[in-house]
């Protein structure tokens, strides 16, 4: 029979905010997926270049240090170093393959004093002190620099903290503003439905029974209006990956996810949905409260 | 024959309550209001009472009422009297400027907010405007209390509809208010103000929008569910009910309480 199907209590479906929430809050959540994405993505760079740098590092011999047999000298003490699993002196090729965007392909790399470049891997992070290993070699080799990128990698880091930061803060922002529309929602709701509530009230409802009609609304808007925006949000982030794999840049952080990374994702609605709900029921319960 | 049906109609209302209780009605109702059951010695006590909207004047001032379980008084008054504002007392709407007011044993202006719900729900009312929910239909809207107080829905379903079809909306049950007459919708008001069986049932000018056969009908609904041990206290302009049903009058006039005759 028809009359034991039932719509909520308080005809919250029927108002003008359940067209324009699920629209604020898809936004919403598509802004977080992108801020969130940019942060991921930062964050995995820093992760990438700290790796990277901390196991490996790069010698300088200088051009006349090097005429004078100082490479073999380093090579030889270089293996000789506790930590050290290998050195190897980085061939001409890969160092015109280096040079060529900035001087040519055609150059003579022999008529320029370049210094000598060696790569050293470590067993671990740590496991050799560049100062220290600098300090050794000089002696036998002068001039000679050891190199393992923090120089250069500190302000990178620095600057992609930053940026983490700020995508934190937008985050954050982004919070406050779903909240208040919810707050606000929630209270143009209050106001509608004040007759309806007042009924309720009367028939012994108490102020969770009518709290639980504002928050499963405010739970379905955002469910509606965020599961497109991280839809939407997921295919820009396809096409920008796309695109950036064609870029031939390695220091450019690489625009790629792993599973934890977009499970981090999906959960955006949720926790947009979540945040939803417990500030419509706050919100009822506060307003509510307040009455006689 | 008008009689003879009022009669038959007043004697089905006390065979479904009579039947109910060979059904074990009072069991399954513990389970509907928890609060049923509970023995107390003053349905309604209002001592030295006034009320006052905001900083306007006082609407009513030292209202002393006493109302015992299983009473029943008429309301009169001329409009503006103060008699919205004492009903709204009474259902709990407002909480008194001053004085004392004691519902069911408890100190309604200390009270605390939480514990207002299970008294609420100790008390029926019929509006003068019948305050249903237009959204919803004949039965939901006479589910209501019972919903909010939890019961189950194979509970409802049955007594609702056991209801509907004793006040002759076994028909409307899925029809909203909007499309009802005044007449449906004041039987629909009747029956969510007491599906839940209540101590105290209180009624604004219920007759109002009547007609006649109608209007002795619903009284004759008031003196059977006052015969069952409710509490009724119902407010109205109709100087003839309180000669058809003689019962002792309020009389409210300009904020003050007294006793006729």
């Amino acid at each position: 029979m028809l009359g034991f199907r039932r719509s909520g209590d308080v005809p919250l479906s029927s108002d003008p905010s359940a067209r324009f929430v699920p629209w604020i809050i898809g936004t919403m959540v598509f802004l977080s997926a992108l801020v969130l994405a940019v942060a991921l993505v930062l964050g995995s760079a820093i992760d990438r270049w700290q790796l990277s740098h901390s196991v490996q590092l790069t010698v300088e011999v200088p051009a006349g240090a090097a005429q004078a047999g100082g490479v073999e000298i380093a090579l030889e003490k270089l293996v000789a170093l506790p930590g050290v699993v290998s050195a190897a002196r980085v061939t001409d090729d890969h160092i015109s393959a280096l040079l060529a965007p900035w001087v040519g392909e055609d150059l003579d790399l022999s008529t320029l004093p370049l210094p000598v470049l060696i790569d050293v891997e470590v067993t671990t992070p740590g496991a050799l002190d560049p100062e220290v290993a600098e300090r050794q070699l000089s002696g036998d080799v002068p001039g000679i620099r050891v190199d393992d990128g923090k120089r250069w990698l500190e302000p990178v880091r620095a600057t992609a903290g930053a940026l983490q930061a700020i995508a934190g803060f937008v985050l954050f922002l982004i919070g406050l503003a779903s909240i208040a529309t919810v707050i606000f929602m929630t209270r143009t709701g209050l106001s509608v439905h004040h007759g309806t509530i007042s009924v309720l009230h009367q028939v012994g409802a108490r102020d969770s029974y009518v709290a639980r009609q504002f928050q499963n609304q405010a739970l379905r808007l955002a469910l509606i209006g965020g599961i497109p925006g991280l839809l939407l949000a997921g295919m820009c982030l396809m096409v920008v990956r796309s695109l950036a794999a064609r870029l031939e840049a390695p220091l450019l952080p690489a625009v790629s996810f792993d599973a934890g990374a977009w499970i981090l994702l999906a959960l955006l609605p949720l926790a947009a949905a979540l945040i939803a709900l417990l500030t419509a029921r706050i919100t009822v319960m506060a307003t509510l409260a307040r009455m006689p | 024959m008008r009689i003879m049906r009022l009669h038959v109609a007043s004697c089905a209302l006390a065979a479904m309550f009579y039947r109910r209780g060979q059904r074990g009605w009072q069991v399954r109702l513990f389970c509907i209001k928890p609060g049923i059951g509970t023995r107390f010695t003053t349905v309604v006590r209002f001592e030295n009472v006034g009320l006052r909207y905001g900083s306007g004047p006082e609407v009513l001032h030292d209202v002393d009422l006493s109302l015992d379980p299983g009473s029943y008084h008429f309301l009169v008054g001329p409009s503006g009297a103060g008699k919205s504002s004492l009903l709204s007392l009474l259902y709990l709407a407002r909480r008194p400027t001053r004085g004392l007011v004691t519902m069911f044993d408890s100190d309604i202006a200390s009270a605390p907010r939480a514990t207002l719900p299970e008294l609420r729900r100790r008390i029926g009312v019929v509006f003068q405007d019948y305050h249903l929910l237009d959204h919803l239909t004949t039965f939901d809207n006479v589910a209501l209390p019972l919903r909010v107080a939890g019961v189950g829905s194979a509970q409802i379903r049955e007594h609702v509809m056991e209801l509907l079809e004793w006040v002759g909306l076994g028909d409307k049950v899925d029809v909203q208010p909007p499309f009802m007459s005044g007449g449906e919708k004041q039987r629909v008001a009747v029956a969510r103000a007491v599906i839940g069986q209540p101590d105290l049932l209180l009624a604004d000018e219920p007759t109002g929008n009547l007609d006649q056969a109608m209007a002795h009908r619903l009284m004759r609904l008031f003196e059977e569910l006052n015969r069952q041990g409710t509490t009724l206290l119902i407010a109205t302009h109709d100087t003839n009910l309180p000669v058809q049903f003689p019962h002792p009058i309020l009389r409210l006039d300009q904020g003050q309480l007294g006793l006729d005759g």
